[in-house]
């Protein structure tokens, strides 16, 4: 440890404290204008469980936005229903620069699946900060070398290989969808959480499962479990072995892409003000180590750059979705 | 090496300023558990950006305290109002309130934070010790095993209350029924939702489980119009437990202890479980069983130590092989990764300040949290004789900013007041409300993995007794439903036909 211990106990008393005081305020938010935003904290909804990848990298980031917001940015969880309730919350929240939401693929499933109401375009873009694959993880001991031989044997064995997922129509489903519909396989995909996945990846249970890194990279790292293909566009830096599928010759490129959006409505002034700070935090030294050892790749998007692009990620998802049957009309 | 490590590093534990977070998290946590509805993985989630600036080992120090603390805190609102601070001290209301009732909450209190404090540092000895070879316990665990696990649960715990068989079966059934509304955890269709959106995400569990028990406290007691309790007056040394209750209470706590640390070591609601299944053992095997439900200190002394090791046991999976199986240890997980920690195998190589750090905290922070809670017992257990007129609106207050605190849905308010309604019936009439919890927590579990196994196994049921676990767990609960039936049949042999007593044990 590098602190001293004198001024970490006062930052212990003092974190307490805040934290007495924060407890009982939770969840206590009065309307205000917005001219002078932000004159209160901003609430950072993230439709996924505290502690999974895609809650640590909203924490870091809302930290590191914090510094220079002036006010903090405080992440809530609202989990339910594969995100929808969160996407609901803030669709439905007033467009004040005060709720803003955690934004990711989820918007496109979800939105494809008619699990909400709405779609991309009843949010306002603020920043897009980066991407991460799906990798297709097997257990130490699988008997394929690379994702080659994987595939090989899936088509010799038709409907027979299970490959789970982080559940039914997530982006961790998309990629393995899309692959079986390039290289013509019929998989049996197995909707599950991220943790339980990889235990019964480990276990046995299922052949194949395809997590973010995030979720598997310490599995990795112990040996427990191995990297076949990631479904990027390039390499990622903590796996600088591992191909990606277009290398291994199937032509797939599909990211989870996340970012910051606010309700319809959000004044431009805080699509101004928010937008170079992101990119500020996006491209500080700290955030890139830190998105990179999790497996994301740090790329920020202006607010029409990253409009553009979560349009044609919707595209592109309705295209596989529809291919799978699993669009609803 | 790893016992070197120890005595190396357990210093790092004792430096002032992780002493002092490790405190904070403790007393944090103890609060969190003492509060109904707001739990520990949602007090962690807040936590993590002040943690950050400890830096890591202080910081999970810190969190490591929430986490822990909280199974302290869980049972002192159980004994005291009837109401569970946390889902795993649900079990504890049954025979902790009776206690308090009967004056002795003190005692009751102090055996639940002895027995926390027993399981607590038994789960970080079996921890450090044991920890490679029990890693991969959970892995023998796939959906089919996770299933036919659920069912083991329900065939268990069908005589919990040991009232009516009948009855406990029901509300199980109600509340693996209750679990189904919302989006349907494979296929994303919404049941029983009524277009409500905030039901899409199911009934939550803390906002049932407070109304069941906290509102309908609050509301039996205004229609009775209770008087504060009648406690004797008792001298400070009656307050703590006597040596009779001590002696009762070792066999549970030891049981309970190496129950719920195994438990723990499974993915799911592994506290909540480990409490009940401690109850339900400890009632099993009784001589007495009538004196459960009347205040029977073995059903304190079990669940609550039942509890604190399952906390200690789910961090194994974690702290070993980076997989977190319930909330609480994906918060901590989270945290770690925040603070730049990967956990694993080589954690102990890369990181051997922090994971002995942690490790040595799990002592410390065990022994403060009993030193915490002991002199507490003395103020909490006044609490009963606070009249009615104050302690109502604090309950009520409590109930509701904590459910609503947990996932910030107002919602959720409304299902905790509709089961109070319900759950002040359901008193009024004779049903204890504990097994409704227990099937509202097996259902997700139950549902999904046998969703996942006939998708596995392309729809063959052949694949729930494949494996040898699964048919060991199917004879096991063949045994529990068959055996009663027999040994009635055979006491109706011995008798000529005259079962008297039986009626209300046996099933249907």
């Amino acid at each position: 440890m590098k602190r001293k211990v004198g001024s970490m106990g006062e930052t212990v008393i003092s974190a307490f404290l805040f934290l007495l005081a924060v407890l009982p305020a939770w969840g206590s938010t009065p309307a205000v204008a917005a001219d002078a935003w932000p004159v209160k904290p901003v609430e950072l909804i993230n439709p996924f469980a505290a502690g999974a990848a895609a809650d640590i990298q909203a924490r870091k980031l809302a930290e590191i936005i914090s510094r220079d917001l002036g006010q903090p940015m405080v992440v809530r969880n609202v989990t339910g229903a594969g995100g929808a309730i969160a996407y609901n919350e803030v669709h439905r929240a007033q467009p004040d620069g005060y709720t803003l939401i955690w934004y990711s693929g989820a918007i496109n499933t979800l939105a494809a699946r008619k699990q909400i109401a709405f779609d991309y375009r009843d949010f306002v873009p603020i920043a897009g900060i980066g991407a991460e694959p799906v990798c297709i993880a097997v257990a130490k001991d699988a008997p394929w070398k690379n994702i080659k031989e994987f595939i090989a044997y899936v088509k010799k064995n038709p409907g027979k290989v299970t490959i789970g997922n982080s559940g039914m129509g997530s982006v961790t489903h998309m990629v393995p969808l899309a692959m079986a519909a390039k290289a013509g396989l019929r998989v049996i995909h197995v909707p599950f959480g991220s943790g339980i996945a990889v235990a019964s990846l480990m276990g046995g249970k299922i052949q194949a499962s395809s997590q973010h890194p995030a979720e598997v990279f310490s599995q990795v790292k112990a040996g427990e479990v191995r990297i076949l293909a990631v479904s990027g566009s390039k390499r990622i830096g903590i796996w600088p072995d591992v191909p990606t599928l277009e290398e291994s010759g199937i032509d797939l490129e599909f990211d989870q892409w996340r970012g910051i959006a606010a309700p319809k409505g959000t004044p431009k002034a805080v699509v101004d003000k928010l937008a170079p700070l992101v990119k500020k935090a996006v491209e500080s030294k700290e955030w890139i180590e830190f998105a990179s050892s999790v497996g994301s790749t740090p790329q920020y998007r202006d607010p029409a750059a990253f409009g553009a692009f979560v349009a044609k990620v919707d595209q592109y998802t309705r295209e596989i979705m529809g291919n799978a049957g699993l669009l609803k009309k | 090496m790893f016992q070197s490590g120890f005595s190396s590093y357990i210093l790092v534990a004792l430096q002032p300023g992780n002493v002092l977070a490790c405190f904070v998290g403790a007393l944090v946590g103890t609060l969190i558990g003492v509060l109904p509805g707001l739990g520990p993985a949602a007090a962690m989630a807040i936590a993590i950006p002040l943690t950050l600036k400890l830096g890591p080992t202080a910081g999970l120090i810190m969190l490591a305290g929430i986490y822990y603390g909280s199974m302290y805190g869980g049972s002192t609102t159980s004994i005291l109002v009837n109401v569970p601070g946390e889902p795993a001290s649900v079990v504890t209301t049954l025979d902790g309130y009776q206690m308090a009732k009967k004056g002795r909450a003190g005692a009751a209190l102090a055996v639940a934070a002895i027995g926390s404090f027993v399981a607590g540092s038994f789960s970080v000895v079996a921890l450090q010790f044991f920890a490679p070879l029990l890693a991969r316990t959970a892995l023998a665990f796939g959906p089919a095993e996770y299933f036919v696990l659920t069912v083991m649960g329900i065939a268990l715990l069908s005589n919990l209350t040991g009232k009516s068989r009948t009855r406990t079966l029901i509300l199980m059934m109600v509340g693996l029924m209750l679990s189904a509304v919302g989006v349907d955890p494979i296929g994303g269709l919404e049941r029983f939702s009524f277009g409500i959106e905030s039901a899409q995400g199911g009934l939550s569990f803390i906002a049932i489980t407070t109304g069941l028990f906290g509102i309908a406290e609050v509301l039996s007691v205004l229609a009775e119009g209770e008087k504060p309790m009648e406690v004797l007056p008792v001298r400070f040394r009656e307050l703590y437990p006597n040596r009779e209750e001590m002696k009762r209470s070792v066999g549970p706590m030891a049981r309970g202890s190496v129950l719920g640390f195994l438990i723990g070591l499974l993915p799911g609601p592994a506290a909540t479980m480990a409490s009940f299944a401690s109850y339900g053992l400890e009632r099993g095997i009784s001589k007495d069983k009538e004196k459960f439900g009347k205040g029977a200190i073995e059903g304190v002394a079990g669940p609550e130590s039942a509890n604190n090791a399952a906390a200690g046991g789910a961090m194994i999976p974690l702290l070993s092989l980076g997989l977190p199986f319930t909330p609480s240890t994906a918060v901590l997980l989270g945290g770690m990764l925040l603070l730049g920690v990967t956990p694993g195998p080589f954690l102990l190589k890369e990181h051997p300040d922090v994971f002995w750090g942690v490790i040595g905290s799990f002592y410390l922070g065990n022994i403060m949290l009993l030193i915490l809670n002991l002199p507490l017992v003395g103020i909490f257990a006044k609490i009963v004789r606070v009249s009615p007129k104050y302690l109502l609106p604090v309950i009520l207050v409590m109930c509701a900013v904590g459910t609503y605190a947990d996932n910030s849905q107002l919602f959720d308010v409304w299902v905790m007041l509709g089961a109070g309604v319900v759950g002040y019936v359901m008193r009024k009439y004779g049903y204890e409300p504990a097994p409704l919890i227990v099937g509202l927590v097996l259902g997700p579990v139950m549902e999904r993995s046998l969703c996942q196994m006939m998708i596995i196994s392309v729809g063959d049921l052949g694949g729930l007794w494949a494996s040898t676990l699964c048919k060991v767990m199917w004879g096991i609960v063949a045994i529990s439903v068959f055996l009663p039936l027999l040994i009635r049949a055979a006491k109706t042999v011995r008798n000529g036909g005259g079962g008297e007593k039986t009626v209300t044990i046996g099933p249907g």
